[in-house]
């Protein structure tokens, strides 16, 4: 990974209305231990990672967002490699260091980067 | 730093009083996406995920009726996985959010301006009229007039 690895977000159908992905899709949840799993762009492109989110690990997604390994690190976010057996390009974006109560704001400011940028990938039957 | 969705709301909706209504203006949004949540049952979130109780979200849809004012843009809506509904208004460069405790009848506020990280927070009771007027003119002054 470098500082300008893209990391691939995957989001859930629920966590999108009109187009919009809500800024809960981009803060982990309480089951994950506040690490926000991503795919590491430099070893997979978009696609892949989203047949593979579907297939693999047969969770839902209507689409992929992409962040920057900098971005995070600049908002006190720091990603790593994280490879799983299944998924040897499986990496999180460590919140631990954030306090809950901070977590919404950041989860905002990663929100609105993936958005400027837009989808880097979305099924054909989503929109 | 420009930050829209990539697919914005409809702007316009059917004929009404010989005219066309904003679509983010109708009634019939919040109503509409609150059915979807409906739907929801615990485990919705890839077998995590509390469902919101209907009552609860029937609360919301006719609060949003009776408190939310007809100029202002609506919010997107999302489930939270502890079984709450998260209320979303993208106004760059604000980003605003209430999480809503349908059950509690209370909501957490919460404003950012990402490119200069101003902060508004505020804990409010949604059971009458005083912070829902509160949230209104929140929304208002950071843009939230429908176009």
């Amino acid at each position: 990974m470098t500082n300008a690895t893209l990391l691939l977000r995957q989001i859930h159908p629920n966590f999108i209305q009109d187009g919009f992905a809500s800024s809960v899709a981009f803060r982990p949840n309480e089951a994950d231990n506040g690490l926000m799993s991503v795919y590491d762009g430099d070893q997979i492109t978009s696609e892949a990672s989203w047949v593979h989110y579907t297939t693999v690990f047969k969770k839902r997604s209507d689409g992929v967002v992409t962040l920057v390994f900098e971005e995070c690190a600049a908002e006190g976010l720091p990603p790593r490699p994280d490879p799983l057996p299944e998924c040897p390009e499986h990496a999180v974006v460590d919140f631990k260091g954030v306090e809950e109560k901070h977590r919404r704001s950041k989860s905002k400011k990663l929100q609105a980067k993936a958005l400027a940028r837009g989808w880097t990938y979305q099924p054909p039957h989503s929109g | 730093m420009n930050v829209e969705p990539i697919l914005k709301p409809r702007q316009t909706g059917p004929p009404f009083d010989g005219g066309v209504v904003p679509l983010h203006v109708l009634r019939l949004d919040i109503r509409a996406r609150i059915e979807e949540l409906k739907r929801l049952r615990d485990g919705w979130l890839d077998g995590k995920g509390l469902a919101v109780p209907p009552a609860a979200l029937d609360w919301i849809t006719t609060t949003f009726e009776e408190r939310y004012p007809y100029d202002l843009r609506l919010p997107y809506l999302f489930p939270t996985p502890a079984g709450r509904v998260l209320a979303e208004w993208s106004l760059t460069p604000w980003s605003l959010s209430l999480e809503i405790d349908p059950v509690a009848i209370n909501g957490s506020w919460h404003a950012l301006n990402v490119d200069t990280d101003e902060e508004v927070e505020k804990e409010l009771d949604l059971s009458g009229a005083r912070d829902w007027a509160w949230l209104a003119e929140q929304v208002r002054s950071m843009g939230g007039v429908a176009e």
